[in-house]
């Protein structure tokens, strides 16, 4: 069982702060995101949600502070981005491109067994793209892309899922699959982290979230984040880099939950 | 008639049996190499090596004269430097392949002028470094052949993270450190490739053998493996039909190939099965579900 | 891994939720009040303390204002339409300079234009003729009838290809430098025309090949060959002594450019070289006849040699294979057959029909040897002997000279050293 290891513990984010060409778009970031949760992280637009998820997945630098794993995401991190870089032009069928996810337990030479390819059909099937396997990459809707990515990340069998708008161009319905899908990792003791825009899905499925407007503005329960007195303040951030800003002199202090 | 037509040349004459054989290495080699340079959108990488390589062949130059074996791997070495520069800046930077491929050949190139004319040359070392399918010496096959074979091994070992990094590079990154590892791997094959081939057939046939067939195979099928066949069919029977034109009607050979190659290309970008103009304007009668 | 470090993107077009409930955009009628904001969030607009320092160019406009202020003063200048104030201010120029170091700098002017009008004429006295050359066979020949009265500079060097040669900033300075141009002309040098172009050379341009019976060639001697082959051949039987004679050169695609490869055209070359160095300086005339006279005598001798040579090798064994049809001339002239595998051009890559009509041919006239020529590529015509099993000859020099160390550095060597290499190689064996 997940959780299990001596070194369990939670995520430690120290401090972090990540930014571009001196300016931050996330800075002095403290959190502790438990082993096991399922953590929503809301913001308004240019809140750095994006950053600190890639953060998190070790994409982007920090310009200061750390992160600290303790043994979470050990059996691999799957990171699900906002906009997948892919080349849907390549000829790639759709069974071969979720299959990817099968890389940790494969690696480049591993044989694709009989079993694996029932759990690339299961994991289809979980998304609602079943009967589309042999289909090319190029002929998908950007929806049904978000899905086989969905599909690959479930075979990826990762301790920590790192998830960016997952949501966003999928109808109700399947939708609420997926939500059914989130859940369903938590109970297996994966740790999720999701990054949101719709509050009621936030309030509906998941215990916890971070609000974050560049820096984090509450944490905790999802209740007691989304307050209406939270929300104000964190739309009242400023989006825009400020070049006459003065140079940065605060040493880490957590900010009021 | 048809073995006068195509068998007899062939077994009349070594030098075509040699040119056919060489043929075939540099299409099992170069042209699966040629595929995913097209798909990964670096299809003027060839021409980009091919000027590239002059300081190396340069320094050869000055090093050891005329001597072809030395411009031969100075030429490597100048090739692998400037491709594997540009991948690095690729990965590293905020430049994408055709700039940092461009911004590199060029200086390369620049800096082969220089040293070439500063030996007062009235040599064109080109000229001397590249060579002819008809001229194919055994030193020659042997290079050809090898290479061919060392490809071959290199893409099946690399395949899986060869298609992940073409198709999500950002993918890759997460669950594994091979992505640059193998994008480096497709440079060196595409330098080496084209090295040989430069040569051993000189610049238009090494490039374009690489190159033109896998554009007109990317019209016939819609999955890789299939893609990668048909390239290859098609530059060998390229290959077959300008060594035929070229024995029969007095065509220059490399020149020949490569337009058997085109034309074959022109074919399929017009009524090829995925893709091409004829099917994006005809359609057939559609299914009911 | 840095790319991408963009925040986060505007929301989608898909986020035209608004309307819902649960999203940010419910927040903009909300009854809240916008109260104080609590410690810890930053605000936006500017920032209330002083700037980091000043813009760093409005600190370059203070030290440039503060550096002009005297230029700008009003009583430096004299004001323009003030008639009286100017004239004072120019007097004050006037008389303020001296006159001294003036005077003195004129004369010293003076005399180094005089020393520099003076000079050229003087050197043209003792300074040899600044000729030219385009390749190193004309350039031999020049030095060989102007002797210590010239100075001969060559554009393309030993083993270097005519044909093909890329010039350079140096040879279009060489150009303008030079008093005589001698190229050889027939479409040889075709990089010539531009290169004097640009050198903006007033230099005479000599052909050297005035006056010779020029010789045409075919695109490929294969494709002449084999015209004259269905010409010669009537249902299954080939008349022999049709097939014997000369190509048709009907099909002619250009002038055969290697023309000093018959000695008759080469002494046609120096007498035409002599001329023009004669009207280049007339003072040495004398030194140039004598020195031609001379020359025309040693080419006399050679083409003996190359006749008797010719004359004592077997009838079955007078042909020379070689890479390029450079000696076009040499086989009008000597009777001795050339075959080779590229066209005069050759630029022009052979084909395949090319090699197997080569092939077949050595193969049914059993040739004792190959030759190899030092400016073009070997490898083809190896690839033919190889494949027929004859030897490589030796070393033919066709279109450039040797090295100085090498066995053909001069025109006569180099003439020489190619019969030698014939006729050791075709009466080997016998």
């Amino acid at each position: 069982m997940r959780g299990d290891t001596a070194m369990a513990g939670p995520i430690e984010i120290e401090n972090l702060t990540i930014g571009y060409d001196r300016h931050p778009a996330i800075h002095h970031v403290s959190l502790m995101i438990g082993r096991g949760s399922l953590t929503a992280v809301v913001g308004p637009n240019g809140a750095g949600k994006s950053t600190l998820l890639k953060g998190l997945v070790g994409r982007l630098r920090p310009m200061e502070g750390r992160i600290r794993f303790r043994g979470v995401g050990d059996d691999g991190i799957a990171y699900l981005p906002q906009q997948a870089d892919i080349d849907r032009q390549f000829p790639l069928s759709v069974i071969d491109f979720v299959a990817m996810g099968l890389w940790r337990r494969i690696g480049l030479f591993g044989a694709v067994t009989r079993a694996d390819r029932a759990r690339v059909a299961d994991a289809l099937a979980a998304v609602g793209l079943s009967g589309f396997e042999r289909r090319g990459i190029a002929t998908l809707s950007g929806g049904q892309v978000q899905r086989m990515l969905f599909a690959r990340t479930l075979l990826q069998d990762a301790g920590l899922i790192l998830l960016d708008e997952p949501l966003t161009a999928i109808d109700t319905k399947t939708a609420a699959d997926l939500l059914d899908l989130i859940r369903r990792w938590h109970g297996e003791q994966r740790t999720v982290v999701t990054v949101l825009h719709d509050l009621d899905q936030v309030r509906g499925h998941f215990p916890e979230t971070v609000l974050l407007a560049r820096e984090v503005i509450a944490h905790g329960a999802t209740a007691d984040v989304l307050t209406a007195r939270n929300l104000l303040r964190a739309r009242q951030m400023c989006e825009a880099f400020d070049d006459r800003a003065e140079v940065c002199d605060r040493s880490s202090d957590r900010p009021a939950a | 008639m048809i073995w006068d037509l195509v068998i007899d040349p062939f077994v009349a004459f070594g030098f075509m049996r040699r040119a056919l054989v060489g043929c075939l290495a540099i299409a099992l080699g170069g042209t699966p190499v040629g595929v995913f340079l097209v798909l990964r959108r670096m299809s003027l990488t060839g021409d980009a090596i091919a000027h590239a390589i002059l300081p190396g062949a340069a320094v050869g130059y000055l090093v050891a004269g005329l001597s072809v074996g030395a411009m031969t791997v100075g030429g490597l070495v100048a090739g692998l430097t400037v491709g594997l520069l540009a991948g690095f800046v690729t990965r590293a930077t905020v430049l994408r392949e055709d700039a940092s491929l461009a911004g590199f050949y060029l200086t390369s190139l620049a800096l082969g002028v220089l040293l070439v004319s500063m030996r007062g040359g009235s040599v064109d070392l080109m000229h001397v470094l590249l060579g002819n399918v008809l001229a194919l010496d055994d030193q020659a096959m042997v290079l050809l052949a090898g290479i061919a074979t060392v490809t071959l091994v290199a893409l099946a070992v690399a395949y899986r993270p060869l298609v992940v990094d073409s198709v999500d590079p950002e993918y890759l990154r997460t669950v594994s450190r091979t992505g640059a590892r193998v994008h480096y791997l497709l440079l060196t094959l595409a330098v080496i490739n084209l090295v040989a081939g430069f040569h051993a057939l000189g610049t238009l046939m090494a490039v374009g053998i690489m190159i033109v067939p896998a554009t007109a195979a990317r019209f016939w099928h819609r999955d890789l493996a299939g893609i990668l066949v048909m390239a290859v069919a098609i530059a060998v029977a390229a290959s077959l039909t300008g060594l035929l034109l070229s024995f029969h009607f007095g065509l220059p050979s490399g020149p020949a190939i490569i337009l058997c190659a085109g034309g074959a290309f022109v074919l399929s970008l017009a009524v090829g099965p995925h893709g091409s103009l004829l099917a994006r304007r005809v359609h057939r009668r559609h299914l009911r579900a | 891994m840095l790319d991408d470090m963009m925040p986060a993107p505007p929301p989608r077009a898909g986020m035209g939720k608004s309307a819902r409930h649960g999203t940010w955009g419910a927040l903009e009628g909300g009854a809240l009040e916008g109260g104080a904001l609590e410690g810890g969030m930053q605000r936006c607009g500017p920032a209330p303390s002083s700037p980091v320092g000043p813009h760093p160019a409005a600190g370059a406009a203070t030290l440039y204002l503060r550096a002009t202020a005297s230029l700008r003063e009003p009583s430096r200048f004299p004001r323009l339409g003030g008639g009286r104030k100017v004239c004072r201010a120019t007097r004050r120029f006037l008389v303020g300079v001296p006159t001294k170091p003036m005077a003195r700098g004129a004369a010293l002017i003076a005399v180094l234009i005089a020393v520099i009008a003076a000079g050229p004429r003087a050197a043209a006295e003792t300074d040899p003729v600044e000729v030219v050359a385009t390749f190193s066979l004309i350039g031999d020949m020049a030095a060989a009838i102007g002797g210590e009265r010239v100075s001969v500079a060559t554009i393309v060097g030993p083993n270097g290809d005519p044909h093909v040669y890329q010039p350079t900033p140096d040879d279009a300075r060489r150009l303008a430098a030079a008093d005589l141009v001698l190229a050889n002309g027939l479409g040889l040098e075709g990089w010539i025309a531009r290169l004097i172009a640009a050198a903006r050379s007033d230099a005479p341009v000599v052909t050297v090949s005035d006056g010779i019976a020029p010789l045409t060639f075919h695109r490929t001697r294969a494709h002449a060959a084999i015209a004259r082959y269905r010409r010669c051949q009537t249902g299954n039987r080939l008349d022999v002594a049709c097939a014997r004679g000369p190509l048709d050169y009907e099909d002619t695609i250009g002038t055969d450019p290697h023309a000093w490869h018959d000695l008759a055209n080469a002494r046609i070359y120096v007498a035409n070289i002599a001329a023009a160095l004669t009207e280049a300086d007339p003072a040495g005339a004398e030194t140039y006849a004598a020195s031609l006279a001379g020359y025309q005598r040693r080419l006399a001798a050679l083409e003996d040699t190359i006749r008797t040579v010719i004359r004592r090798l077997p009838d079955a064994r007078r042909v020379v294979i070689t890479t390029h049809d450079a000696f076009g001339y040499f086989e009008r002239a000597y009777g001795l057959r050339f075959e080779a595998l590229q066209s005069a051009i050759a630029d022009a890559e052979p084909s395949a029909a090319d090699l197997a009509y080569l092939i077949r041919r050595i193969r049914r006239m059993r040739v004792p040897a190959i030759f190899v020529e030092t400016t073009t590529d070997r490898r083809l015509i190896e690839r033919v002997a190889r494949e027929t099993g004859t030897r490589i000859g030796g070393e033919l020099y066709s279109d450039a000279l040797s090295p100085p160390d090498g066995p053909a550095p001069t025109f006569l060597d180099m003439i020489g050293h190619n019969i030698r290499t014939i006729e050791a190689a075709l009466n080997a064996g016998r």
